[in-house]
């Protein structure tokens, strides 16, 4: 096959990379392009599926105007109650540490110089010496005083967050107990227009969903759109790599990706019936219905690949071999994964973390306190302040959830190396060892924002924080013709690791026992062989 | 498959880093200078020189420094330059060390002790850089006479011992070569027989490659010429007669040259005019009695009937008159002649769009000093401390030499300014003026004149800049400004560490519209953003006034007039000396020409005889100041110094104009750089970034390079391998110790640091002191290029990309379409004169598949190299290349680069043809003179011998004793005259042996660089 097409189906946005492998040395990269209504050209297709009056179907971009509404019997749903967010306290910054005084010149010369370098023997260096014990007794003194502090409003805020969360759980379950009821009564429905069926078709216990169209089917309607426009620009000559979220739970994951497979064997089955993307936007949802029902069934060729380590396939390259995070700031969600690389650039993912705020969550924040404010209206206030002001309170929240999950993450790691490792005479400062100073990698769409990637790594080992950005990625050959923006690279990378075509040996759910692989292993000690270089006394003829 | 547009950049730029190629300029934008075009030419010239030996003999003020700066950086990225002498005069030594580490990076060492600089030598000779003034090369006259006793064979050589080690002495004993000598002012060395001319030629004969820096070649006679390009060249410039043949020779072909740059000269009338010129060839042996002249006149057209060149060149004047023809003929005419490799020579008049174009405009007020002040003044002036005086040999009232230096020091100091002199500079110094509430009429018209020139925007920018002598003065004027409310600048002898800020502050701030500076300060700054000055006080030495002026009156300068504003005190020396001495030499006008040259000769004017002016000048003003002459005689020594200084002008005017008519005219040679800068023959700094961005692709991988708005660039290092850039460069570090200390500087500037910043392009560079900037033999490029030349590259010789049609504008020949573009190297070995040098041409060769034809003009496929190394990118849609066409293809491209390399073989071999021709004629005619002289002295003697033998029987007595006396002696000379001219002949032989093994041939089979297949768009 000439193209690997790689599919980012997101839950706000979705992104689709060709690449063009016709030259193997030299493959080509393009983002698939779509009109908006404006007429423009975007590679980023939003997720939304919209059933108009006529009953015709739109994607993606859909005049909510047009959209079909299906009037309820008059019984407003239940209220949701929204119980704020305890304010945080801030944790205190490392303070500023006096540095040494200066070492006085040596007023000797020669051997006596070298000597007074091993010790104090001259009255101006004794003193400095005393100096330079005072200053760092001073500093280590701030310095168990910041951890002192800092340790003090963790544990408080710890407890200011458990508290909230408890009262955020009765409220909720008293909500949907509420819910439940009410949608007993009614015949639940609204403007056909939907967003979010992602998310509900792959993780469909924990999101509600009130609509008569299944999540599954909505996003097999949406897939076969993709798929038009993909066989509109480059013909049926092309493979798929289809994203998609799979945690380290094996039983979630496996559906998850079985899904995954079975809505893009149905969306291919679709657009094989209608041909072109012109034809499909005609069709009425009715017909589509009737066509789906009769789907039988066909495979086409895919492979299903966890969004989190497509990411990664991405920067490849970049990443040198040991222990890494990768941190998906995504709209809804913030996706944390532990991840490693041996070196065969294996890529090895121990871990995923799921954290239920992203940068969503932030525009929300400020939307309660201006209620009049569209989302896109808070959007641009939010481009523009660069996120100051009124932002600050919730990234502030929002940076100390993230910092403890990623706290949460490490500490897993620290016990989890060490109670498989201890017979084999590691410590904890091999672990330590090889997390410190590692980078985290930031994607994602919230990940563009300077103040949403400025949270604190102070303690965290992880410390060496990258954007994954145009320079990162380093796609050198883009098909696009205008080129793409530069800010929408994060948010482009997952989907250009999905077109890199890959040997699924490439990635893999590490179990813990190979995660730690990569680490040298123990060096036992020999004693260095005696030569006039290391030890003096041989050497003293020649002195 | 085909490689990417990435690395078919890279191995080109890996091609230009390390190769040799004599078409192309690796550091053509690396310095730190304003590209001219013109400032590259020597540099060419010298790449094409047979043994790496040029003379630069630029008018003055074209920049000869930074050209030979240029030829220096070329050959450090060619790595050619390892240890490298700059001599020069010991007022330049500064300068030189200077403006080589500011505008091209060198870290060179001014040596003002030989002992140091042997030492260096001898314990690490190759990475010395040395600046040394012209008497440390002298040779001396113990080592003189030593070195002859040695060739003699009267001294063993072993024997020769010294006491403190010479540096002749360390060079005839050494393997120590000098990559690169470098001689300022070398027309100082003009003089054969002088100690510094034998020492010089000591050090060239063990120097690689030499360069020679002199505004003034000729002081004197060609003979002056002739003895640098002798000590330059030995071989070809062998001795003076032959030379100043060829100069004749030389004539008519420069007078072609210069038609042929002017379009409006029918090209066949220029070829007729050089075919009928009629030249002399002259030669003389012998002394007054046995003289024998060769005397021969022919024409052009008939000397050179049967040199293939020449007749190539008449072939060529036939076809239709293009612009490519006369460059094509002007590169030809060029070559004909035997000074022009090694000869450079550019004119203002050549160039002149490029320098200041500003003209004079002085104004002149003279002062009535105040009847107060005028007392002073006459005092001091009046002053002349006969008790000190005492008779010298000659029978002249002299004065002790520290008494005369005060007396003119206090006349200076009360001529700069009155009250400036009373005041004691402590108070100077506390901003307090004693005489604050004294008239000063100097300060008054130079109030005026700032209120004319500040107030009335009479000035660009309202600024202006007043020049004095004294520290004094300066200071003085400042404390009365400021009580005008004048802010002012000021910059002195004192004023070491802020000179700059100052300059910037009189420059950038508003307020400030007033500089106030001595010369000793400012020299080196450009304050060509101003364009007024004030002579607040009279230098008396024309070359100070022409500096002064020269810090507004030069390349930078965008006002059309030049204000200069004089303030003299009238009724005094000076003023005779500005109106009967600088005005009239025309010094503010700016028509002196060149001034250094004029009053660095020595004088060959009656009654001064011996001295330059400038030791003239010095002594002038002692006279003036410390002798009591009367007006008149005053005036006569002025008027005959200003004469002197004039008649110089014209004399070297002359000579130059002369001289310029014979040696050689090259100004078509500007085209030949456009090209290479056109076509990008030399490394850009888009591919200096795109070969950094490779290594990251490919060994550094967890590195970013992060292009920022300003056009620096951030290179990121992962914070937990901080080492992996400094272990980069230490695996692949350049061996060599000279590229060690770059290398080591570096790695300690970036040690421990996890974002870099850099810059590639010198003009960033220079706004953003705080980048690293990566020319092309920085260390981290250097490595690089290690990486690339080791890492093992399969299949990366054929490429794939597309080019912008857009690139080529005035290109019509080129259309969209497919083109398959290959790039050989050729490679020739030229020897002359025993040297051998290898020429290395990089030839690509363009396929038009639409057409289905090699493309055949030459320039076409250089562009499109050129453009595509920085304008390259992948085709958005690849294509597959036709495998039949590429089988079709590779004999085609055979076929056609053997043709080339025939042609390109046939071209350089015609020229040297051409050359060995002219010469052996020359040399044939020459020693034909001096043998036939020879013979005919025997034949005399012959025949004598024979008369008297005839005749001695008829005489007797004294006279036939005297006879049969002649006969003896005869006989016993003759075996030795015949010893003589068997001589003869074997010099001859030899010299037309020498001449007949000049030879060029091809060292290897044709070598393809690339294949690349190029779509054009």
């Amino acid at each position: 096959m000439r193209y690997n097409v790689g599919i980012d189906f997101g839950t706000h946005q979705t992104k689709v990379c060709i690449e063009d492998a016709l030259n193997k040395r030299v493959p080509v990269y393009e983002f698939l392009e779509y009109s908006k209504p404006n007429g423009t050209k975007t590679v980023l297709l939003p997720s939304i599926v919209q059933i108009n009056k006529d009953h015709t179907v739109s994607y993606g971009f859909a005049d909510p105007a047009d959209a079909l509404i299906i009037v309820n019997d008059g019984n407003t749903p239940p209220e949701k109650e929204v119980i704020p967010e305890p304010q945080y306290r801030p944790i205190p910054s490392e303070p500023k540490y006096e540095s040494l005084p200066k070492r006085p010149e040596s007023q000797n010369t020669g051997y006596l110089a070298v000597l007074e370098k091993l010790l104090p023997i001259s009255e101006t260096m004794r003193k400095w010496k005393q100096e330079c014990a005072t200053v760092e007794r001073a500093n280590e003194y701030r310095k168990q005083a910041w951890l002192n502090s800092k340790r003090e409003a963790k544990r408080a805020n710890e407890q200011l967050r458990k508290d909230w969360e408890q009262r955020v759980k009765v409220a909720e379950e008293e909500y949907r107990q509420q819910y439940a009821e009410w949608e007993k009564d009614v015949q639940q429905s609204a403007q056909m227009r939907f967003r979010y069926f992602k998310q509900a078709s792959f993780y469909p216990n924990s999101t509600p969903w009130h609509y008569s169209y299944a999540p599954e089917t909505l996003s097999t309607l949406y897939l076969a759109y993709v798929c038009l426009c993909i066989r509109n620009r480059i013909g049926y000559d092309f493979t798929v790599q289809l994203g998609a979220p799979m945690g380290t739970n094996k039983k979630l994951s496996e559906q998850q990706k079985y899904a995954a497979k079975r809505m893009w064997n149905k969306a291919v089955y679709l657009a094989n019936q209608y041909k072109s993307a012109e034809n499909y936007i005609k069709v009425s949802i009715e017909e589509l219905m009737d066509v789906l029902n009769k789907f039988n069934y066909l495979t086409s060729p895919s492979t299903v690949i966890p969004e989190a380590s497509a990411g990664l396939l991405a920067i490849r390259d970049k990443l040198g071999t040991g222990m890494f995070l990768l941190v998906d700031i995504g709209g809804g969600t913030t996706d944390i994964a532990m991840c490693s690389v041996d070196s065969e650039k294996t890529i090895g993912i121990h871990k995923v973390f799921s954290m239920n705020k992203g940068l969503n969550y932030v525009f929300e924040e400020y939307q309660k306190k201006h209620t009049d404010l569209s989302t896109s209206t808070i959007h641009n206030i939010f481009q523009e302040t660069n996120g100051k002001k009124d932002f600050s309170q919730s990234i502030n929240n929002y940076h100390m959830e993230l910092h403890n999950k990623i706290e949460q993450l490490v500490n897993a790691i620290i016990s989890s190396f060490l109670s498989a490792n201890r017979s084999k005479g590691y410590d904890r400062s091999n672990i330590e060892k090889a997390m410190n100073r590692k980078p985290i990698y930031l994607c994602g769409g919230g990940s563009i924002y300077d103040k949403m990637r400025e949270f604190s790594t102070t303690d965290l080992y992880f410390s060496d924080k990258n954007l994954i950005n145009k320079f990162l990625l380093n796609v050198e050959h883009i098909g696009n013709a205008g080129g793409i923006p530069d800010e929408l690279y994060p948010i482009l990378a997952t989907s250009y690791g999905l077109a890199k075509q890959i040997e699924m040996e490439e990635i893999d759910e590490k179990p813990l026992e190979k995660f730690f692989n990569h680490l040298p292993t123990k060096p036992t000690k020999q004693p260095a062989e005696r030569t006039p270089e290391n030890d003096y006394s041989l050497a003293r003829g020649t002195w | 498959m085909f490689g990417s547009c990435e690395d078919f950049t890279r191995i080109n730029t890996t091609f230009k880093l390390e190769n040799t190629s004599n078409n192309t300029l690796s550091t053509l934008m690396a310095s730190k200078t304003v590209f001219k075009a013109y400032q590259y030419k020597p540099l060419l010239k010298f790449l094409n020189s047979e043994n790496r030996r040029i003379l630069v003999a630029d008018e003055v003020g074209l920049g000869k420094t930074i050209e030979a700066g240029h030829i220096m950086m070329e050959l450090k990225a060619r790595k050619e330059m390892r240890n490298a002498l700059v001599i020069c005069p010991h007022s330049l030594l500064d300068k030189w060390h200077d403006e080589l580490e500011e505008k091209f990076g060198f870290d060179f060492k001014i040596y003002d002790d030989i002992q140091e600089l042997i030492y260096d030598l001898k314990h690490r000779p190759e990475i010395v850089r040395g600046i040394i003034n012209y008497e440390k090369v002298r040779l001396s006259k113990k080592d003189e006479e030593i070195l002859e006793d040695i060739a003699s064979g009267k001294l063993d050589a072993n024997k020769w011992t010294v006491a403190k080690e010479t540096l002749h002495h360390l060079l005839y004993y050494s393997s120590l070569r000098f990559d690169f000598v470098l001689c300022d002012e070398a027309h100082r060395m003009r003089n054969s027989n002088t100690q510094l001319h034998k020492g010089m030629r000591m050090l060239i004969e063990h120097s690689k490659a030499v360069v020679f820096l002199t505004a003034t070649p000729i002081m004197i006679s060609q003979e002056n010429l002739f003895n640098l390009l002798n000590l330059l060249d030995e071989n070809r410039f062998d001795n003076f007669p032959q030379f100043n043949n060829a100069l004749i020779e030389n004539r008519p072909f420069i007078e072609a040259l210069g038609k042929l740059a002017k379009s409006n000269n029918n090209l066949s009338d220029i070829m007729k005019d050089l075919n009928s010129a009629q030249i002399l060839t002259h030669y003389q042996s012998g002394n007054e009695e046995t003289q024998l002249n060769y005397d021969a006149v022919t024409t052009i057209g008939e000397r050179y009937a049967d040199v293939p060149l020449y007749q190539e060149i008449m072939a060529k004047s036939k076809l239709p008159d293009t612009p490519q023809l006369r460059v094509q003929l002007q590169t030809d005419l060029s070559s004909m002649s035997m000074i022009n490799n090694i000869f450079t020579r550019t004119r203002k008049n050549q160039v002149a769009l490029d320098l200041s174009q500003a003209t004079r405009d002085p104004q002149t007020h003279y002062v009535n000093l105040y009847p107060e002040e005028r007392k002073i003044f006459d005092e001091i002036i009046e002053e002349y401390k006969e008790d000190n005086s005492y008779i010298d040999e000659y029978g002249d009232s002299k004065m002790s030499m520290g008494a005369t230096l005060g007396l003119i020091q206090k006349k200076r100091r009360v001529a700069s300014s009155v009250y400036g002199y009373k005041n004691e500079t402590y108070m100077l110094d506390e901003g307090i003026d004693m005489y604050a509430d004294k008239p000063d009429a100097k300060f008054d018209k130079l109030t005026e004149i700032i209120h004319a020139v500040v107030d009335n925007n009479l000035a660009r920018g309202n600024k202006i800049i007043i020049f004095a002598l004294f520290k004094d003065t300066l200071k003085y004027l400042a404390i009365r400004l400021k009580k005008l409310g004048y802010k002012t600048a000021m910059i002195h002898g004192d004023i070491v560490e802020n000179r700059i800020q100052e300059i910037e502050r009189f420059r950038d701030n508003d307020d400030v519209k007033i500089l106030l500076s001595s010369e000793v300060g400012s020299e080196g700054l450009d304050m060509q953003f101003c364009d007024s000055i004030v002579n607040y006080d009279l230098p008396w030495n024309p070359m100070v006034v022409e500096q002064r002026i020269g810090r507004v009156d030069r390349f930078g300068q965008k006002s059309p007039i030049v204000h200069i504003y004089n303030l003299i005190v009238a009724d005094s020396i000076q003023e005779d000396i500005y109106k009967r001495l600088l005005d009239r030499i025309d010094i503010f006008k700016g028509c002196i020409g060149d001034l250094e040259a004029i009053l660095d000769k020595d004088l060959e004017v009656s009654g001064l005889q011996g001295k330059s002016l400038q030791q003239i000048f010095v002594s002038l003003e002692k006279e003036l100041y410390c002798t009591k002459i009367t007006k008149e005689q005053e005036q006569t020594k002025i008027d005959a110094v200003a004469q002197a200084i004039i008649r110089e002008k014209q004399n070297l005017e002359d000579i130059t104009e002369e001289l310029t008519n014979t040696l050689t005219n090259d100004a078509y040679f500007t085209n030949e750089i456009n090209s290479i800068q056109r076509n990008h023959r030399y490394i850009t700094d888009k591919e200096l970034e795109s070969y950094i961005r490779n290594v990251i692709r490919y060994k550094l991988t967890t590195c970013t390079l992060e292009t920022l708005p300003d056009g620096t660039y951030i290179f990121h290092v992962p914070q937990d391998t901080p080492r992996v850039l400094t272990a980069f460069l230490a695996q692949y570090e350049y061996v060599g110790a000279e590229y060690e200390k770059d290398a080591n500087r570096f790695r300690t500037k970036i040690r421990d640091l996890s974002e870099i910043r850099l810059a590639f392009n010198r003009d960033i560079a220079q706004q953003h002191p705080g980048c690293i900037y990566i020319d092309p033999y920085h260390p981290f490029i250097l490595a690089a290029m290690q990486y690339f030349k080791q890492r093992n590259q399969e299949d990366e010789d054929t490429f794939q990309y597309v080019v912008p049609k857009e690139t080529f504008k005035d290109m019509p020949a080129m259309h969209t379409g497919e083109y398959f573009l290959a790039l050989y190297q050729l490679v020739f070995k030229r020897t002359m004169y025993g040297k051998a040098q290898n020429l290395e041409i990089l030839l690509p060769i363009l396929y038009d598949k639409e057409r289905g034809k090699m493309c055949d003009d030459a320039d076409v496929a250089e562009h499109l190299l050129g453009e595509a190394q920085l304008y390259a990118r992948p085709m958005s849609h690849p294509v597959l290349a036709d495998e039949h066409l590429l089988d079709l293809l590779a004999n085609q491209f055979t076929d056609e680069i053997c043709e080339q390399e025939d042609q390109k073989l046939t071209y350089y071999r015609t020229r040297l043809e051409s050359t060995k021709q002219v010469e052996l004629k020359r040399q044939e005619e020459y020693h034909n003179n001096k043998i036939e002289q020879e013979k005919q002295t025997i034949a005399r003697f012959e025949k004598r011998i024979e008369e008297i033998k005839q005749s001695v029987q008829y005489y007797w007595g004294n006279y036939k004793e005297e006879l049969e006396q002649e006969q003896k002696n005869l006989e016993r000379v003759l075996p030795s005259r015949r010893g003589i001219l068997r001589g003869l002949e074997k010099d001859k032989n030899e010299a037309l042996e020498r001449v007949r093994d000049c030879n060029i041939e091809q060292l290897q089979v044709y070598k393809l660089i690339s294949l690349s297949h190029v779509i054009v768009e």
